[in-house]
């Protein structure tokens, strides 16, 4: 795994060939989105190879904002299964591959884009086709595209398909990985969506200054979901009483469902122990 | 009882809650006022708790059924051990934890006042009398034992000011001397802090400095050779008390530390012109979102938090590097 945190998929930027890992459909149309529009508002052609049908993607782009027929119609947005993709050659060939990649950047230049961006469901690799296990050798030898060529790619990995060891190798192979935009961000906190559990991962340190965003934060989770929250707040430095009574008063407006808040270092569970507001009834903290 | 005219403010009559003082000269007088006390508890199924030196908890064994099997005893050197904030919430937990119980709580408590400095020893002065309407309502009664052979007239007289009734020699009296608790606070408070002799390092800080005060803070702590979690609670209660000062104090104030003996000390003023509830602070607050927790809990962290006004508010916060 990497140790650094993952970049922002609203961040990246050509030169990138990062990976996003998911276990939600809601979390991968999210970053997925994110990356197609930058692509899109930034006048780089955006090729997008999926396992599953070029129609389901159109749908969670369209219901994610984006209007892809004219995109598509036009040639700046091109959705390919992975038949016309990774496995136009039979075994997959990884330099063949990274050679059409290199001719892909030609074409989007000579079309009068800024630039190439890929998007790659790579479960096609799960199904044992012939040449799938060098998808490794192929996510290494793809990097000499995004170092050279004005081109980024998001390659994306389904945790509910790749098992955890072999994922933590593919990670490797990349320059790092990609995550959700963060719903917040000063210079002293970023509030990012999670969405397995569903919650908040709040990173930095939050005081009376920023307390109001990360109530409209836990606002906007809150009427995502009946299940419980959860807040990792592994990467919180420091939260003071403004910050906790902002959580005090967000599970006032939560129904059933609680306030799960995982990963609290020293500050956070010191201020929340004084405070006496690790005693409500829907804030729940878990034990390290 | 005595029939003269009771003092303005009389909370035994008022409440639940009962804070008496048992001013003792002798082992005799001691056992007078603090058996009876225990053993009604006793006797009513209430939970019992002596805090108290080992000399008076032999003789207590000595006096009370089944050797003081069914007391709670504990050491009143760990109990006064930490500032006067905390050994309130360690007060508030415990009473409320047999209030969850549906028990009444008696505790015979004693005090630390050796070895502590005279803001220290005002300090726990004002810790007395904020018990008054700290815990107005609750279902305890404390009885605090001072031992008039060792300690230092104006001690004993500060506990006849902060308790409402006495028991002396096994006579129970109200207090003639008793305070108003706000009033009394504020007569600590009047006396100027001591200006620092060394050093003073200072920033200005606003809305949108409080990170950097907090940096300032850590900085100043672990240059003091604080290990990280008393700096953390160091950065953490001197935030309170910033924050405080931008919500309150025409959004800016400035923040000192400096060293003063075995102490760090840091400093926030700013220009608010209301002056302070003389009780900010001390007393429990109540489990609702509402204000004023963070004195309270800069009050649990430092070992000392001092507050003067005119013109605007001055907070100090001292620390034991020791």
């Amino acid at each position: 795994m990497s140790s650094a945190a993952p970049e922002a998929v609203g961040a990246m930027a050509p030169g990138d060939h990062l990976c996003v890992s998911f276990d939600s459909d809601a979390e991968q149309h999210a970053v997925a989105v994110r990356f197609v529009r930058d692509g899109l508002d930034n006048r780089e052609k955006v090729a997008y190879f999926t396992d599953t049908e070029p129609a389901t993607v159109l749908d969670f782009l369209a219901a994610g904002g984006i209007t892809p027929g004219p995109n598509v119609e036009q040639g700046q947005l091109v959705v390919l299964p992975a038949e016309d993709s990774y496995l136009v050659d039979s075994p997959f060939d990884p330099d063949a591959t990274v050679a059409r990649l290199h001719r892909m950047v030609d074409e989007a230049l000579t079309e009068g884009y800024a630039g190439l961006r890929v998007a790659g469901e790579m479960s096609w690799a799960l199904r044992g086709g012939p040449g799938s296990g060098r998808l490794l050798e192929y996510e290494r030898k793809v990097n000499e595209v995004f170092d050279t060529r004005p081109a980024l790619a998001l390659c994306q990995y389904d945790r509910r398909c790749f098992p955890s060891e072999g994922l933590a190798e593919f990670q490797a192979a990349h320059g790092g990985t990609a995550g959700p935009d963060p719903l917040y961000q000063d210079g002293m906190v970023a509030i990012t969506p999670t969405y397995a559990p569903v919650g908040l991962m709040i990173s930095g340190e939050v005081d009376m200054t920023n307390a109001p965003s990360l109530a409209r934060a836990l606002a906007a989770v809150a009427v995502t979901t009946e299940q419980d929250i959860y807040l990792d707040l592994s990467g919180l430095g420091f939260l003071d009483v403004a910050g906790v009574r902002t959580l005090a008063q967000a599970t006032e407006t939560l129904g059933d469902q609680r306030l799960v808040l995982g990963g609290l270092g020293y500050v956070p569970r010191t201020v929340l122990r004084l405070s006496g507001w690790d005693q409500l009834a829907n804030l729940v903290v878990e034990d390290a | 009882m005595s029939t003269t005219a009771q003092p303005a403010t009389h909370p035994e009559q008022a409440a639940n809650f009962s804070h008496r003082a048992l001013l003792y000269g002798s082992d005799e007088d001691f056992l007078a006022g603090a058996v009876p006390f225990l053993r009604e508890g006793l006797a009513a199924g209430q939970a019992c708790m002596a805090i108290t030196a080992p000399a008076n908890v032999a003789l207590l064994r000595g006096h009370l059924p089944d050797r003081g099997g069914q007391v709670v005893f504990a050491d009143p050197a760990a109990f006064y051990a930490s500032s006067p904030g905390a050994t309130t919430a360690g007060v508030d937990d415990c009473i409320r934890g047999y209030e969850q119980q549906g028990r009444r709580v008696r505790i015979v408590g004693e005090p630390r006042w050796s070895g502590r400095g005279s803001l220290a020893r005002r300090a726990w002065q004002r810790y007395e009398a904020a018990l008054n309407p700290g815990f107005v309502g609750r279902d305890a009664a404390l009885l605090c034992a001072y031992d008039t052979r060792a300690l230092d007239s104006d001690i004993v007289t500060a506990a006849r000011r902060t308790h409402a009734g006495l028991s002396i020699g096994g006579q129970e009296t109200p207090s003639s001397d008793y305070v108003d608790p706000a009033a009394f606070c504020a007569e600590c408070d009047a006396e100027p802090l001591p200006t620092p002799l060394g050093s003073v390092a200072e920033m200005g800080f606003d809305w949108e400095q409080l990170g950097l005060a907090r940096e300032f803070t850590t900085m100043h702590a672990e240059r003091a050779g604080m290990r990280s979690t008393r700096v953390a609670d160091l950065v953490l209660a001197v935030d309170e008390v910033t924050a405080n000062a931008v919500r309150h104090g025409a959004g800016q104030g400035r923040l000192r530390a400096w060293r003063e003996g075995h102490s760090l000390v840091f400093e926030v003023v700013d220009d608010c012109d209301v002056p302070p509830d003389p009780l900010v602070g001390q007393l429990p607050p109540r489990q609702e979102p509402g204000h004023g927790y963070g004195l309270w809990i800069a009050r649990q962290l430092a070992d000392l938090v001092e507050i003067r006004h005119g013109p605007g508010w001055q907070v100090r916060l001292y620390t034991d590097l020791a």
